[in-house]
């Protein structure tokens, strides 16, 4: 199988994460914008991932969001006439 | 005088590169796409996903690069590459996955697509999946810790769909020991380009 650079810097991270528990080496081999690729790469495979590396999968890209400092970003989106309950049951 | 949006950014610093590159900055005769006028679009599909894809283009494209290696010393931007296009810039911005503003980021994005009507086509292509985002000022709101901040209000192809993004809590810029240049944070950066070419009320 072919691997792209943006599923071979996803598999590294995974697998740094599987031995040491972060990201800091692997994610430092990498620029931001290929690190973030490699994120909604991660977000797009969760659901078609083996069973048994979902839950690294997760834990990756938690880590990776961390790295790159989205748990910071604030972004609230509303629509008018819509409170945000019935915005989530839309999802 | 300073407008609402100038007042309330990180200060920025410029930061010299480690080997400064003018390349970087070169843009090929005639290859510049200049706007009919400034704004702003996000491509809508991508917000189902947590991801906020932002064009800007505006009648002087050179114009705008010549401004960012003046005032901010580097076109890179966090989430992506250089910042600069031939039509203008381009930022990344993403909110963290599963979380409540991504559930109800997808939500604003169906909502967008199921107005159909209001979508403008890609500075970059022909695809047909952009809805322009029109800014109405500065608003308050909270971090994610409950910490008071200021957000860029914008209104999502129509007057019902608001994009609230928090600005004054992010500093300008990143630069780690990888990075050659540092890299603007997207928030502050997509503050810089409001303040310059959509905030029209100034505060003393």
């Amino acid at each position: 199988m072919d691997l792209d650079i943006v599923s071979m810097a996803l598999n590294l991270m995974m697998s740094d994460f599987d031995d040491n528990g972060n990201i800091s080496q692997t994610s430092k081999q990498f620029p931001t914008g290929l690190l973030f690729e490699a994120l909604q790469r991660g977000k797009a495979n969760i659901s078609n991932v083996k069973a048994n590396h979902k839950n690294l999968l997760l834990r990756t890209i938690d880590a990776l969001e961390k790295n790159l400092h989205i748990n910071e970003t604030v972004i609230r989106c509303k629509i008018d006439g819509l409170d945000e309950d019935i915005m989530k049951e839309m999802v | 005088m300073e407008s609402e949006i100038t007042s309330n950014m990180m200060k920025h610093e410029m930061t010299e590169a480690d080997n400064p590159n003018e390349d970087i900055w070169h843009w090929s005769e005639g290859s510049l796409k200049e706007g009919p006028y400034a704004q702003l679009s996000v491509k809508v599909p991508h917000m189902a996903g947590g991801k906020v894809h932002m064009q800007f283009t505006c009648a002087d494209v050179a114009g705008l690069h010549e401004d960012m290696k003046e005032h901010l010393g580097t076109p890179f931007v966090f989430l992506g590459e250089s910042a600069m296009r031939n039509y203008g810039v381009s930022i990344n911005l993403s909110v963290k996955h599963g979380s409540i503003d991504a559930n109800n980021l997808e939500s604003l994005s169906k909502a967008i697509e199921s107005d159909g009507d209001c979508f403008v086509q890609s500075c970059a292509s022909e695809a047909e999946d952009y809805a322009v985002m029109q800014f109405r000022g500065v608003v308050d709101g909270e971090d994610n810790n409950g910490v008071a901040v200021k957000m860029l209000d914008f209104r999502i192809g129509a007057e019902k769909n608001r994009m609230l993004i928090a600005f004054s809590h992010v500093p300008s810029a990143l630069k780690t020991e990888s990075m050659n240049y540092p890299e603007m944070r997207g928030e502050w950066f997509l503050a810089w380009l409001c303040s310059r070419y959509f905030d029209t009320q100034e505060e003393e």
